[in-house]
């Protein structure tokens, strides 16, 4: 097993509301078990998974645990800048197979989505691969951009953004996606909507090449693991918030790599 | 009629003499100087959130630098210890923030505050500005400071 799996019966939980209520998620971090080691650098791998969904989801938020530290990872050592209207309009009309004029250095993790596009009397499955950029620093948060490039059956580029901020203890921190609907008049066919069912993304993916200011291309060191790693492992946690204003929780917790 | 010439040469005398011994008992003067230092650091190792830095430093107190930094995306803190080639040595706290990331560097600024200091800089006290860039490959760090210092 080339991966550590971190728990699969991942707890999730629903929040309160007068709707129905939301359908279990599922969160799992992993770690590449060849190579993690305690204090060293390594990709850390995360997935989310929502099944199924009865609402599309509206944001997600990770929290990762104390010790963990994407600063000295040296990942976004550019910042991607796009106007605040991409985001409002999410649809890009860009060419695909780009990074929107965004560098390569602002980089930070490389992932998979799949979707459900709901069509009055259909539902097609749409695969997307992700691209999760850092941003500029603003109010004491690393804006974050992700990029969605629709890859079967529609061919689409779409613009997220979200956030990383500090977390009150036991969080380190936190990443939050906004995932705002499309409006129906853009999508390929009229009354479309998405709804998002698995996500995964690879931090400080080993694919991810950066240039440095004397233009010596290097991939970026990764996440370095805590020196020392909890009894249960290192906890993180997923809170998802839904269109129809129900939202759940999942955690997950991320053995301890071998000495 | 020479009483009065007699007590103001004795005044004069004495003041004279005062002024002697209190600029030979007296412990000197502080001074406060504007102090300009450019400092270059290298990477020595990383441990978690921390880095742990070296290099020296040009300017008003030319000399070595040691630098402890903890940093997050979102602030730079640690404490540099700054020793002069003249002696002693002066230990800041430093609290900045990154502002901008471009081709691989990263610019932050922020503030130092003198924590202590040993030697001729015992009991100083002082602050100052800095800016700086570090590469984020190899964390290579040049930082320029601009302050006051009274010691």
């Amino acid at each position: 097993m080339r991966r550590l799996v971190a728990l699969l019966a991942a707890a999730s939980s629903a929040g309160g509301s007068a709707h129905a209520k939301p359908p279990p998620a599922r969160i799992a971090a992993t770690v590449d078990t060849r190579t993690a080691r305690l204090g060293q650098p390594t990709e850390l791998a995360l997935r989310l998974q929502v099944r199924p969904p009865h609402s599309p989801v509206r944001s997600i938020s990770v929290r990762y645990p104390r010790g963990w530290n994407l600063a000295t990872s040296g990942l976004g050592a550019d910042e991607c800048k796009r106007p605040a209207s991409d985001f409002v309009a999410v649809l890009l009309d860009l060419p695909l197979d780009g990074l929107a004029g965004c560098p390569r250095n602002a980089i930070i993790a490389r992932g998979r989505a799949r979707a459900q596009v709901r069509i009055p009397g259909m539902t097609l499955p749409q695969t997307a691969l992700l691209t999760l950029l850092a941003g500029p620093l603003e109010r004491d948060q690393l804006r974050l951009v992700v990029l969605a490039e629709g890859i079967n059956p529609f061919g689409l580029l779409l613009a997220f953004q979200g956030q990383l901020k500090p977390a009150a203890a036991p969080w380190a921190g936190t990443i939050t996606l906004d995932i705002p609907q499309i409006a129906p008049s853009k999508l390929p066919y009229d009354g479309a909507t998405f709804a998002l069912v698995d996500v995964s993304l690879i931090l400080a993916d080993r694919r991810i090449v950066y240039h440095d200011p004397h233009g010596v291309r290097y991939h970026p060191p990764g996440i370095e693991l805590p020196t020392r790693c909890p009894p249960h492992g290192w906890r993180f946690r997923a809170d998802l918030h839904y269109l129809d204003g129900t939202r759940s929780t999942a955690t997950t917790r991320l053995p301890c790599p071998r000495p | 009629m020479s009483t009065p010439i007699r007590r103001r040469t004795c005044t004069a005398v004495a003041g004279v003499v005062l002024a002697a011994l209190a600029a030979t008992v007296s412990p000197a003067a502080a001074r406060t100087v504007d102090v300009v230092e450019h400092a270059s650091l290298t990477l020595d190792r990383r441990d978690g959130t921390r880095l742990y830095e070296s290099g020296r430093a040009t300017g008003t107190l030319p000399g070595k630098v040691a630098a402890v930094f903890t940093v997050s995306p979102w602030s730079v803190t640690g404490t540099v210890t700054l020793l002069p080639n003249g002696g002693g040595t002066l230990t800041f706290s430093v609290n900045g923030k990154p502002s901008r990331r471009a081709r691989g560097r990263t610019t932050f600024t922020g503030t130092m505050k003198v924590l202590t200091g040993t030697g001729r800089y015992a009991g100083a006290r002082g602050k100052a500005n800095f800016t700086g860039t570090v590469v984020m490959r190899t964390w290579a760090a040049t930082v320029t400071a601009r302050g006051r210092l009274t010691y």
